[in-house]
């Protein structure tokens, strides 16, 4: 019996303008599982996510999220629906404290409930306890990043959505990151990462697929991915005989 | 040549209503054409900044005053005759407009149009204030005696500005202008001095706006402050360009004609009513239809900007004549000890890098490792905190970045930066003619470049037109046509078919073997691998390894750089 | 002496009245990177709807304010959904255009009140005698609509920075789409803006014409005070914006004791095109050119 599906695309094609960078891509997620969508720079894992959050239109096929088809639906709706995103670099309010960030990620709720879910926050992250009245501008990378999750997890989503949470991290502060995701997932949050640091992400889901330009190529359980060249060769194909020549040499006009 | 003969019918009209009204015609009709042909040629001027430039501009209006005060002292005081009155006022403006386009070029959006309507006050305020003008009252002087001659005059120039602009866009100046205006990035690293081009500009736009002050106060023999400098002429050659459509030729003829004969008719039957229905318009064409007629014509095939000038016929792949071969063994390019702060984050620090001639080196790197940022720094788009940079056996003193591009350091951007409305063909001729000035040399050179990377047959396409892949060929087409002695090419293949991989690979062989240095950044590695002779790779703005590219490859710090740590084992996988 | 301290006196407390008819383009542009180039001409409406209040109900100022910052509300709400939100493009184009239609507007708005009002210079008398303060004798008016203005500016600041809304305008301020992604509708965060702007405008502009003479062509100068102002205090800045004010309000006091008002009209642009070259960041503001 496979747990009730949060998350459901169909034959998903997405770009900017008229030309499509994501190419009828199917993918489902259920109840409490951990999706990583690796690849390298500009294979199209943040095209991905942007079209999930209605960031991008959809040039053809269809997103269900709980069931429900979220066309028409804008980014703050998919929110409300709860969807928690932490999107690409970030999107903190510089001026704003810590503890004002946080609230404002469950703005619609009643300020006692706000106060009550900024203390889990800070059960889960304590490292921002201290950090409360800092402005987020001047926080570092790490605790950045953390606020953005913390903020995504504040209006209690069925779903969390990352779009590289370790770029401009250090190796140490990655580690450090998540761990703190992995303590959430025993609530049944399913979690969609996009990462191209492959080892971390890999790590911490169960389920792993490889983007390469603009299609899933690769995909099964995280650990099976971990051992795979093709993983590799997706990246950079430094090691891979076939890539390393694929690139043409008969050009001599 | 549908186009021609319209261009032709616009600009016969103008000349046959100039040579009618000086034969017939009631005063009433003299006056209308004068304010027509007026409002054409403010229009006119405003485009120049305001279209051609990228500069809106709510205080064109001080360059009509300008001219209409200088030309009106210059028949009263100097007893000048009207003609040379005329180009005293355009000198006037001009000699007005050169400094001050050397500040307020500096603003940009919001701040230029601002201060530009500040600075029509300010001259309002001062001419009330002096008494050689007669103060708020004004002046009266000796006006046109034939108001038909008055208005043939005007439609005349209006006509001579029309055709001005036709040929400034067919020139090397209106190429670089327009460069600017899409990208003024793009086009300083494409050798265009955006400066100089900008301040002419914006001296041309004044003079032309004096000049029509200066037939008004002509026409009308009288002047005070408020009429000179009256915002109501601002609103309208805002509106006129707007609605014909900002930055082509023919729109402030198309929209000048229209709304002038609208405000004309609003002022005799809704003389109250007229401003707002001329705001309103205002606000119609910039929420609903940006581009005004001119676009809308355009998406039709009518009237579209023609290339400038055209590549020669019979064009080879192979250049005139081989350049002089340098040194393989000397350094062209080195940088020692390059850094940079962002926001007390070191973004480069103390990188060196060596380029030599005719050799490719490979820059690699995950994100954020500092690879753009240290492009930045050689290319003089930023400022190196630390470190010093010898190109060509010389330390290179702080330059702008289109001196830097003219004298042998060319580069792409990471993301595309091409210019919107310049062609295919002018594109690369834009890069080769800031390189030489003869314009047959630069033709042939654009020309051969873009033989070399297969693109000539598409020359007249514009890059919105271009697939991704080969919008990245046309970027380094424009960095080729530069010829320079380093190239640096930034994520120059992501994107691209191994159909027009083979095409760069082609292009940057030839580059090679004429002795350029190419300094490659790269994200995935295949797409270089076979043309580059030593990697470094860069982590954290430091570099991290260096050497040939599959002892570099195999090192275990470079995949755990770009594979992330977190794996128990590095080996584990490298194996 | 005497002369110089009633003159700085003076020239604070016009500096509260600038400050009131500035921070409505400072949230508007905060939130949405928008200059409302009509700005002075809703302030200058916002006089008038007070001036009819007075001259047909009879209604004093003070309380004729929250009727025309309501009433100014509604319009630039109005203006922001039905136009403003239209204009989809990005980057430069986005701007200009933008500018484009409220430099459109301003004309609408002004004529429109000249169809209704005319043209002449129209004020509203209230509290016509003077504060004595020892030998330093103060407008009463002048004093009391400083003081609204003071008020008004601390309301609406308080506002922006304890309540969850207030916050959600600086959070889509800073970041639409992270404001987005916490669920907050950025689109109705810009209508409220831009009403709220506006409502300040139309409010000050009630304050205002008990001191300053309208006319409705006295739009386009009040919104390049209200601008030199904002510019100088750092775009999106209330406490440079505060500071500005009260410089603006001793160097205009000042001009036109000095030199006279002509000069002093003058002065202002000066000073203006000066910040704008000098430093482009305002005061205290670091980000300024757009």
């Amino acid at each position: 019996m496979s747990p009730p599906e949060v998350l459901r695309l169909e034959g998903v094609s997405a770009g900017y303008g008229r030309v499509p960078a994501l190419h009828a891509v199917d993918l489902a997620l259920g109840h409490g599982e951990t999706l990583a969508i690796i690849g390298a720079n500009g294979a199209g894992k943040s095209t991905l996510l942007r079209a999930i959050m209605g960031e991008i239109p959809l040039l053809g096929g269809q997103i269900r999220f709980a069931g429900t088809r979220l066309d028409g639906f804008d980014i703050h709706a998919r929110a409300r629906l709860g969807i928690g995103y932490a999107p690409e670099g970030r999107q903190l309010f510089p001026m704003l404290s810590v503890a004002d960030t946080l609230e404002l990620g469950a703005a619609r709720e009643p300020a006692s409930v706000r106060r009550e879910r900024r203390s889990e926050m800070f059960a889960i992250f304590p490292k921002l306890r201290p950090l409360r009245d800092t402005r987020c501008g001047l926080l570092s990378g790490g605790e950045q990043q953390m606020v953005a999750i913390a903020r995504a997890l504040m209006g209690r989503p069925k779903l969390l959505v990352l779009d590289e949470p370790s770029t401009g991290l250090a190796p140490r502060v990655i580690a450090e990151l998540y761990a703190s995701l992995s303590r959430l997932l025993d609530g049944g949050l399913a979690v969609l990462v996009a990462e191209q640091n492959a080892r971390a992400a890999l790590r911490f889901a169960r389920h792993a697929a490889v983007c390469e330009d603009g299609r899933l190529t690769l995909r099964g359980p995280a650990k099976t991915l971990a051992e795979d060249p093709r993983v590799i060769a997706a990246y950079i194909g430094m090691r891979d005989a076939t890539i390393w020549s694929a690139a043409p040499e008969s050009d001599e006009a | 040549m549908r186009d021609r003969l319209i261009e032709a019918v616009f600009l016969g009209t103008l000349l046959l209503l100039a040579l009618v009204i000086t034969r017939s015609g009631s005063a009433y009709l003299a006056q209308t054409l004068f304010n027509a042909g007026l409002a054409i040629l403010l229009a006119i001027g405003w485009n120049v900044i305001g279209g051609f430039t990228g500069y809106v501009s709510f205080g064109q209006v001080s360059f009509f005053g300008v001219g209409a005060y200088v030309a009106a002292l210059a028949t009263t005081r100097l007893a000048l005759p009207w003609p040379m009155a005329i180009a005293a006022a355009a000198l006037g403006a001009i000699i007005l407009a050169l400094p001050l386009g050397l500040i307020m070029l500096r603003l940009s959006g919001i701040f230029f149009a601002l201060g530009m309507f500040g600075l029509a006050r300010i001259l309002q305020i001062s001419v009330s204030a002096m008494r050689v003008t007669g103060g708020p009252m004004g002046m009266s002087f000796d006006a046109a005696e034939d108001p038909h001659i008055c208005a043939a005059v005007m439609l005349l120039v209006a006509a001579a500005a029309l055709a001005a602009t036709w040929l400034m866009l067919r020139s090397r100046f209106g190429l670089r202008l327009l460069a600017i205006r899409d990208d003024a990035v793009a086009a300083s690293a494409s050798g265009v001095h955006v400066w100089s081009v900008k301040v002419l500009a914006f001296c041309l736009s004044a003079a032309l706006a004096a000049v029509g002050g200066a037939l008004y106060a002509w026409n009308l023999g009288y002047l005070d402050p408020s009429s000179a400098f009256n915002g109501t002429i601002e609103l309208q050659s805002v509106l006129m360009v707007t609605a014909g459509g900002i930055g082509t030729v023919w729109g402030p003829l198309v929209g000048g004609a229209t709304i002038s004969v609208l405000s004309t008719f609003l002022w005799a039957r809704f003389p109250m009513e007229q401003q707002i229905v001329l705001g309103g318009l205002t606000i119609l064409i910039a929420v609903a239809m940006p581009g005004g007629a001119m676009a809308a014509l355009a998406r039709r095939g009518v009237l579209r900007r023609t290339p400038v000038w055209a590549p020669p016929p019979a064009v080879t792949a192979a250049p005139a004549t081989a350049p002089a071969m340098p040194d393989k063994r000397a350094p062209v390019l080195r940088c020692f000890n390059l850094g940079i702060r962002f926001g007390g984050v070191l973004a480069v620090k103390a990188v060196d890098l060596v380029a030599y001639p005719a050799e490719m080196l490979a820059v690699i790197g995950p994100n954020g490792a500092g690879k753009s940022t240290l492009f930045n720094l050689i290319s003089a788009f930023a400022r190196p905190a630390t470190g010093h940079i010898v190109f060509d056996g010389k330390r290179l003193p702080p330059l702008r970045p289109e001196r830097l591009a003219r004298s042998g350091i060319a580069r792409t951007f990471q993301t595309s930066r091409l210019f919107a409305s310049l062609t295919v063909w002018e594109t690369v001729l834009l890069a080769a003619l800031s390189l030489h000035r003869n314009r047959r040399r630069a033709r042939t050179e654009a020309a051969r470049i873009l033989a070399q990377v297969g693109l000539l047959e598409q020359w007249r396409e514009v890059p919105e037109t271009l697939p991704p892949g080969r919008q990245r060929l046309l970027e380094i087409a424009r960095a080729l046509a530069l010829q320079p002695k380093v190239l640096l090419l930034d994520e120059a293949m992501a994107g691209m078919s191994a159909e027009e991989i083979a095409r760069v690979h082609a292009a940057l062989r030839h580059a090679m073997a004429g002795g350029c240095a190419v300094v490659a950044i790269e994200h995935v590695l295949p797409a270089i691998a076979p043309l580059a002779a030593r990697v470094q790779v860069l982590d954290f703005g430091v570099t991290i390894a260096e050497g040939h590219p599959h002892a570099v490859l195999n090192d275990p710090a470079v995949i755990t750089a770009y594979l992330g740590v977190e794996l128990e084992d590095a080996a584990d996988v490298a194996a | 002496m005497l002369t110089v301290i009633t003159l700085a006196i003076l020239g604070l407390l016009w500096g509260g009245v600038y400050l009131l008819m500035a921070t409505g383009l400072n949230l508007i542009y905060g939130v949405m990177k928008v200059v409302n180039l009509a700005h002075g001409d809703f302030i200058v409406l916002g006089g008038l709807l007070a001036l009819s209040l007075f001259a047909e109900v009879g209604l004093n100022p003070l309380a004729a304010f929250p009727i025309a910052a309501l009433v100014m509300f509604t319009i630039g709400a109005g203006v922001q959904f039905g136009l403003l939100e239209h204009i989809t493009a990005a980057g430069s184009e986005g701007e200009l255009r933008t500018l484009l239609a409220t430099f459109g507007l301003s004309y609408v708005v002004a004529n429109a009140s000249f169809l209704v009002w005319g043209s002449q210079f129209q004020s509203v008398p209230f509290l016509e005698g003077a504060v004595q303060a020892g030998p330093i004798a103060i407008p009463a008016g002048l004093l009391a609509a400083s003081l609204a203005a003071f008020a008004t500016t601390l309301l609406i600041h308080l506002w922006l920075t304890t309540t969850i809304t207030g916050k959600s305008l600086h959070a889509t301020a800073q970041s639409a789409l992270g404001a987005a992604s916490c669920g907050i509708d950025v689109r109705r965060v810009r209508m409220l803006a831009f009403g709220l702007g506006s409502a300040m405008a139309g409010g000050a502009g009630a304050l205002v014409i008990t001191l300053i003479p309208f006319q409705t062509s006295t739009g386009g100068e009040l919104t390049v005070h209200a601008f030199t102002l904002i510019a100088l205090g750092g775009l999106g800045n209330y406490a440079g914006a505060w500071l500005a004010a009260e410089l603006l309000g001793l160097t205009e006091v000042f001009a036109q004791f000095y030199l006279g008002s002509n000069a002093a009209a003058a002065v202002i642009y000066i000073v203006f095109i000066a910040v704008l070259v000098v430093r482009p960041q305002g005061l205290l503001g670091q980000a300024g050119r757009v």
